[in-house]
């Protein structure tokens, strides 16, 4: 026990100071399985990690919807989800901000990372709310939200890497997400009227659309629409496994950039490098977790918690709610990919020792990622932000965020109440 | 002294073009070929057999030609906590331990992943199907984990001499 605290504290110590997350794991996994067996036992294992995890064909699931993603992000599709959502809200008040969710919420069935979709729809909503006199906390405060849901709703990198780390379905993960995250879309809808039934001056509305118009902005998101039914349907009938659809889905969408003729060979070029990029921060995150685990796994403590809260007989829903509460202060503190590699192999042996499905504890982990990227202190998705909106004060994203926090709070009292909600439809799979 | 870091940031800068293409290629490689063999199986039931391996070895060598990348540019997650709150000196400081911390693990992998291409080399480990040896790609992993800490070690530098430069 003692072993396994003295190893968090000192992941703790390195990452608070500044030390990257993969290499501050792997340097106290690797010191600490040495202690505890062998340097040699210690080395070996690390060589192993090294070889065995990377050249790994599963994995490449990763960098394919990384892909994925990044083609759909630079083929201005989102401009059109954004105008989809417009045409039949915009008229509301805080229709645009509303828009703005519905563009997300969009945005992630195709794309698995939640940086990213608040990244591109900032630079397309962002700009119609100003015009339109949003105040900049909730417009703002919309798109940390709404981008979120990039990670929740199918395909997601966060599922993927929870169920490597579990060994769970990948599959019936994605499918899992889908109910949580309409859930999510929502949960903002509702946080929305509420801020502008307060403060009405807020979030004026637009203009109202015409039917015809409704149409032909619907039928312009066709592209995007075709690729998640491809994508995720693939999955969820079974004819494909998510390597597959990951293969399946980047190349859909170069095929729909090269039509929308938005990618020249330098954009292609610039699109894969990045998504390498993305691929290798991920993968040195998860090489450093996979050898904080092995250390974790031989002070036995994972097991043992388990075994201890088996025989305590605690009433499960209070394990989960401790669970959760320590999920959301790790997540004010720490960047959210690490925060679930460092826990997850803690958790999980307790949760399912407790009769828990491990597809459900997924979804309630990537709640609170979701929810760990826009609270403050340093919630990711708002300093992407920050980063493309130079004249909003980080406070004020902060203030704006707040009653969609309040609203994911919410979202996640269902979600852990009701297992059912996340099980209905992986359960339906064949 | 100053020459040298510029001719050193040249190499550097041409070694990051190289391994940029390569993993544009083989990124690019992997969608086509998942693709290819998703169709040949479904509409001439004739799925590739190599795919999977080619594929496991390409991503090996994706993500450490990428690792050299994300290194070069302080690229790696991090958690920006305390930064936040600290002077530029402190800071400054503790960047250079991050980095060298860094520098240290990297090179640790480094060695390992070439006694494991020494291993594979002595039994001659290789892919089931296509018996592609293994060695070559543990030796491209050692390779660039090694630029990476090379790259690691020239950030503690640079931190370290315009450090000294501004007092």
């Amino acid at each position: 026990m003692l072993a396994a605290i003295l190893g968090f504290v000192c992941v703790f110590l390195l990452l608070f100071a500044g030390v990257p997350v993969g290499f501050g794991m792997a340097l106290v996994g690797i010191v600490g399985f040495a202690i505890l067996t062998s340097l040699n036992g210690a080395l070996n294992m690390m060589g192993q990690i090294l070889f065995d995890s990377v050249v790994n064909y599963e994995l490449s699931v990763l960098p394919l919807f990384v892909i994925m993603g990044n083609f759909v992000a630079q083929s201005r599709m989102a401009q059109e989800l954004y105008d989809a959502g417009y045409a039949y809200l915009g008229h509301r008040k805080g229709g645009l901000a509303m828009a703005t969710v519905i563009a997300c919420g969009g945005f992630a069935a195709v794309c698995g990372s939640s940086v990213a979709t608040a990244a591109t729809i900032s630079k397309v909503a962002m700009p119609q709310m100003r015009a339109r006199g949003y105040a900049d906390s909730l417009a703002a405060g919309s798109i940390a939200a709404g981008g979120t849901l990039g990670i929740m709703i199918p395909p997601s990198v966060i599922l993927v890497i929870y169920g490597i780390m579990t060994e769970t379905s990948i599959s019936k993960l994605f499918i899992a997400g889908i109910v949580p995250g309409l859930l999510g879309v929502l949960g903002y809808m509702t946080a929305i009227v509420y801020v502008t039934r307060r403060r009405p001056a807020d979030g004026p509305s637009g203009d109202r659309s015409s039917w015809r118009q409704r149409l032909r902005a619907t039928r312009s998101v066709g592209g995007i629409t075709s690729l998640f039914i491809l994508v995720i349907g693939g999955i969820y009938i079974g004819a494909f496994t998510p390597t597959e659809a990951a293969g399946i889905g980047a190349a859909g969408a170069f095929a729909l950039s090269l039509i929308r003729r938005t990618l020249s060979a330098r954009y292609l070029l610039a699109v894969l490098i990045d998504s390498g990029r993305t691929t290798a921060m991920i993968f040195a995150v998860l090489l450093g977790a996979l050898m904080f685990a092995n250390f974790l796994d031989v002070t036995g403590v994972p097991t043992a918690l388990a075994a201890w809260v088996g025989e305590v007989d605690l009433p499960a829903i209070l394990v989960i709610v401790v669970i959760v509460s320590i999920l959301f202060i790790l997540g004010c503190i720490l960047e959210s990919l690490s925060m679930m590699l460092l826990t997850v192999p803690m958790f999980y042996p307790i949760v399912s020792g407790l009769g828990y499905d491990l597809i459900w504890f997924g979804i309630v982990v990537v709640l609170s990622i979701e929810i760990s990227l826009i609270t403050p202190p340093i919630g990711l998705n708002i300093f992407v932000l920050r980063a493309t909106l130079q004249d909003v004060r980080t406070g004020t994203i902060f203030r704006g965020v707040l009653p969609f926090i309040s609203a994911d709070i919410v979202r996640l009292a269902i979600i852990v109440l009701i297992p059912w909600l996340s099980l209905v439809l992986p359960r339906l799979m064949l | 002294m100053s020459t040298l870091a510029h001719k050193s940031n040249v190499m550097f800068e041409y070694l990051e073009r190289g391994l940029g293409i390569c993993i544009a290629i083989l990124l690019f490689g992997i969608m086509a070929l998942t693709f290819a063999d998703v169709i040949g199986r479904y509409v001439f039931n004739a799925p590739l057999k190599a795919t999977y391996e080619v594929i496991k070895l390409a991503m090996g060598v994706i993500v450490f030609a990428g690792l050299p990348l994300v290194t070069r540019k302080s690229g790696h997650i991090t958690v920006s906590l305390i930064e936040a709150i600290l002077g530029p000196v402190p800071r400054r400081i503790l960047n250079i331990f991050a980095s060298l911390v860094t520098a240290f693990v990297l090179g640790v992998f480094t060695w390992r992943l070439w006694v494991l291409t020494e291993r594979f080399w002595d039994y001659g480990d290789a892919t089931m199907f296509l018996r592609v040896a293994h060695y070559p790609f543990a030796f491209f992993m050692c390779l660039t984990a090694g630029i990476a800490t090379v790259f690691s070690l020239a950030n503690a530098l640079k931190l370290v001499t315009s450090g000294l430069a501004n007092g």
